[in-house]
């Protein structure tokens, strides 16, 4: 990915620690909001309030989704300069695992 | 007698769960505004614009909707509260809640059927006052809910087109 001048997108270490952390963190925030079982004592609200936490957990993987894939743009080999981002490389190789492939 | 009111303990707990989230999220936003600003500061591409609208409006949603259920939670404790305040007098004139309206036990009763009648329509009042705030506040949790919904669906969707605002 580059701009205009041709120049690929880079960022620090410390926007790749805060990547890391954001993909981290939305994705465990996910699955534990699927923990809570709230009850509101209101079928209609009930429903309402079901769909929106699983939404929302949609939502925060949805995030965690995308910080992965930026962490991995920053760490790719980039055209047409072909530099990698050093502190990306840096981060991957101690990061978790790649995703899955894809939302469920 | 007693209103439907749930479990309010576990309501609180997702509010408050919300909330931390949600804290959590403005202090990864936080960072990442520090990064871009230092990234154009040294003229570099600002490489993390879009993940960091996208938190911020996660990080709105979950404000929004953990402060609502936090207030519910203390609508659905007063009003529970309340309806409970009205037992004596419901049991001296030999009335019962049933649903959302006052009714004569069944049975004979001793009190005089005029000032059972009296206490019937006065209990029922106060019932309704008890009911009335939190129908409001449930319908209002509920538009506020539908429409978070919405926005949270917009957040995922931008996230997994790559795109930072929605259309």
């Amino acid at each position: 990915m580059s701009d205009g001048s041709g120049r690929a997108p880079t960022a620090d270490g410390s926007a790749l620690r805060a990547l890391a952390a954001a993909r981290a963190e939305t994705r465990a925030m996910s699955d534990r909001l699927l923990d809570h079982l709230p009850d509101v004592g209101d079928l209609a609200t009930q429903r309402l309030l079901d769909g929106w936490v699983e939404q929302a957990a949609d939502a925060l993987r949805a995030l965690s989704e995308m910080a992965e894939e930026r962490l991995l743009d920053l760490g790719r080999p980039s055209t047409p300069d072909g530099i990698p981002t050093r502190y990306a490389a840096e981060h991957l190789a101690s990061g978790p695992a790649a995703p899955e492939g894809g939302g469920r | 007698m007693s209103l439907p009111t749930g479990d309010p303990a576990s309501v609180s707990a997702l509010g408050g769960a919300l909330l931390t989230q949600s804290g959590r999220l403005a202090d990864l936003v936080t960072d990442l505004g520090a990064s871009a600003s230092r990234a154009r500061r040294r003229s570099l591409d600002d490489a993390t614009g879009h993940e960091l609208l996208l938190l911020e409006r996660a990080a709105t949603e979950l404000d929004r909707v953990g402060s609502l259920l936090q207030a519910w939670t203390a609508t659905a404790v007063e009003a529970a509260a309340r309806a409970r305040q009205l037992a004596p007098d419901l049991a001296r004139a030999d009335l019962v809640v049933d649903g959302q309206l006052v009714v004569e036990s069944s049975g004979p009763s001793r009190v005089d059927p005029e000032t059972r009648a009296r206490e019937r329509q006065r209990l029922q009042e106060l019932l309704n006052r008890v009911t009335m705030v939190r129908a409001r506040e449930l319908a209002r949790l509920g538009r506020e809910l539908r429409h978070s919904h919405d926005a949270l669906a917009a957040v995922a969707a931008d996230a997994r087109a790559g795109r930072s605002r929605g259309s």
